[in-house]
């Protein structure tokens, strides 16, 4: 801590998708070189492309690629790297990447070690917490080594006492994986197995806990920022609470929820939740609420998938801070310089059927065209003509639309959303429309069952109006005509009597 | 590291994509259009972006020539994969008696577990794959016969 702090002049960035897109533009404005690395599905997909340097981990699997630690290692080391920005996912919680980072004289860009081990194993940070005054959930510790054979009576046991309906996570888990809601005592043993099957897979780590149930409750994050000099501020909160399969979809800074009282509270809560853990780096201390209490939830030692609308709002670029306070450098503002402005709104553009429960859908991205205008931020991993396959989570974009207040930017987030095309296979966007436009939404009545409990399902957009149908039918008759006979086929449709230019169709993407 | 073999990736080449602007009664509207992949030859799958809208429509295939017999009697469907992904446990054995709703395969895709049931009471007559096998979209896991 006490180098002197060393300029960086190349990053690796240890992730791919939207998020090492992302982290790569920041890299590049500081006049930094960016290094990718790509699996063998990803060898052309958009961030190998716009990387300075990119290498190859041969492979899909994740743990032969993105999570395989020396070959990682060996390629920034080749790479000639000053630092490591881990994303999200993969390995961005890992503590023992972070400590083999430290030992290859790599500077990784996020909080210690020790502080990524602490609060990556859910348990620990939440007695953590209890000793720091922050509160938290009741729940149930399960022994590292539980055999659900002969522990079984005990587990079922303390479940009692703690109360049903019951929630069982992944101790190294996050982002839904592992987790499991248990109703009653004859889905619990199912619900353990499955969950630690599903951790094991995800993280390589099968502990699960089990933990009190809180019905109707709002998901509420709060951003924290730490230098390696002791300043921790915060930088307001997320309200994360649409969800689906316990994934968030939606999220929006500032929360329809808080008070400002109560927002003050929250925030230093999270500040003395950091302060205790002696947090450096961007890091996100989560709660949920209910009503005016809140609980202590898991610290994300990461940047968040959702971390552009407080971007937005806040007017901040997380990712320049956090190589910033990784070069050593003191935070550049204090709480009291930071302020929330208008209104942010993220949405998750997901390659899932949500008529067919969410199932992921996978395919060649024919046509892409992301929306653009004022007040929209589109991050995305994908570009037309690129191949979403089976060995990667399904997100493939974020729509961010920011607004004076909550109603401009909903407003603008439906229009985006309108403007944005992805065809090639099903995906989320009408869905998400669907959820900007009803009024249980638009008042501001969020909490994580509000898709269920709203009855929000997927409308099925088929020909459902008959004014669209001529549209429909003559696009589809341009579509299987062969191209020399398409601008016949438009002119005989729109009764058009002399061809005008902008008429023809064309094969390729519109000019 | 310097690799000397050239790869494109051809990105824009579509035969069966196309975008553009349809005028009709006075008014202009935008387009974009692909043809999907489809289950069955007899029809088509579109997915076309009209105007703030995305539409899937399935269409007859006039060129497909119709052959009898494709489904099943009965509407008993055999266990398929929804989606390509590895299988993770096979629940049922050959010959088994299945109940409505039972649950036949577990699978796992996109980091995503599910589990695949039997739409009606059924008999087990053939497993077709094993754990931890890597399986194509609509493979048939397990097929079933009338109890």
């Amino acid at each position: 801590m006490k180098d002197k702090p060393k300029k960086f002049q190349k990053i690796l960035i240890a992730n791919r998708g939207e998020i090492a897109c992302r982290v790569i533009q920041t890299v590049q404005e500081m006049g930094m070189q960016a290094v990718s690395i790509y699996s063998d599905a990803d060898k052309f997909a958009k961030h190998a492309v716009l990387a300075n340097e990119s290498y190859h981990l041969p492979g899909n699997k994740p743990a032969e690629t993105y999570l395989d630690i020396p070959k990682i290692l060996e390629i920034a080391k080749a790479a000639n790297v000053d630092a490591i920005h881990p994303g999200y996912g993969f390995l961005s919680e890992n503590a023992d990447f972070a400590a083999a980072c430290q030992k290859a004289k790599i500077v990784f860009i996020g909080p210690s070690p020790e502080v990524i081990d602490k609060m990556g194993d859910k348990l620990h940070a939440k007695a953590m917490m209890d000793k720091a005054g922050v509160p938290t959930v009741p729940g149930l510790t399960l022994d590292a080594e539980f055999d659900l054979e002969s522990g079984f009576a005990n587990i079922e046991k303390a479940a009692e006492k703690i109360g049903y309906p019951i929630l069982v996570k992944a101790a190294a888990g996050g982002g839904g994986k592992g987790m499991r809601l248990v109703e009653k005592n004859s889905e619990l043993k199912g619900a353990l197995e499955a969950a630690a099957r599903e951790a094991q897979n995800a993280f390589g780590d099968a502990r699960v806990f089990l933990e009190k149930y809180i019905g109707r409750p709002r998901h509420i994050e709060f951003q924290i920022l730490g230098d390696a000099h002791g300043n921790i501020v915060h930088l307001f909160e997320r309200e994360c609470s649409i969800q689906r399969r316990y994934q968030k979809i939606i999220e929006e800074s500032p929360s329809p929820a808080l008070t400002p009282e109560l927002r003050k509270k929250m925030g230093d809560a999270a500040v003395k939740a950091a302060q205790a853990m002696g947090y450096t780096n961007a890091g996100t201390v989560e709660f949920i609420a209910s009503g005016n209490d809140f609980y202590f939830l898991e610290v994300n030692t990461r940047l968040q998938v959702e971390h552009p609308i407080t971007e937005l709002v806040t007017r901040k670029d997380l990712v320049r801070l956090q190589i910033d306070i990784a070069q050593g450098e003191p935070l550049p503002f204090r709480q009291e310089d930071l302020s929330q402005d208008g209104h942010a709104i993220e949405c998750r553009i997901y390659a899932e059927d949500p008529a067919n429960n969410f199932m992921p859908s996978v395919g060649p991205m024919r046509i892409y065209k992301p929306p653009q205008g004022s007040g929209i931020r589109v991050d995305d991993g994908y570009t037309e003509g690129y191949e979403v396959t089976v060995h990667y989570d399904p997100m493939l974009a974020k729509l961010i639309c920011w607004g004076s207040d909550r109603q401009a930017a909903i407003e603008r987030m439906r229009w985006a959303l309108s403007q944005y095309v992805i065809l090639g296979f099903n995906h989320n966007i009408s869905f998400l429309r669907q959820i900007m436009t009803h009024p249980a939404f638009q008042a501001g009545d969020l909490h994580t069952h509000f898709l269920a409990e709203n009855k929000i399902t997927p409308e099925l957009t088929s020909e459902t109006s008959s004014s669209v149908t001529p549209y429909l039918e003559a696009i589809i008759d341009g579509l299987s005509k062969p191209s020399a006979h398409r601008q016949q086929s438009v002119k005989d449709i729109t009764q058009s009597e002399e061809a005008s230019p902008w008429l023809e169709l064309s094969g390729w993407r519109g000019a | 590291m310097t690799d000397m073999i050239s790869e494109l990736l051809i990105t824009q080449q579509q035969a069966d994509a196309i975008s553009g602007i349809i005028r009709r009664e006075g008014s202009q509207k935008a387009f974009n259009a692909v043809c999907l992949p489809s289950d069955s030859l007899e029809l088509n799958r579109y997915q076309i972006w009209l105007d703030g809208e995305t539409y899937i429509l399935t269409r007859e295939n006039p060129k497909a020539r119709r052959s009898a017999g494709s489904a099943k009697a009965g509407g008993l469907a055999d266990i398929k994969a929804p989606m390509p992904g590895t299988v993770l446990k096979v629940l049922v054995e050959e010959g088994q008696v299945l109940e409505p709703n039972q649950p036949v395969v577990v699978m796992e895709s996109m980091k995503m577990e599910m589990t695949l049931s039997a739409s009606a009471a059924a008999t087990v007559d053939a497993v077709q794959c094993a754990a931890g096998q890597l399986v194509d979209m609509n493979a048939v896991l397990v097929k079933l016969k009338p109890v």
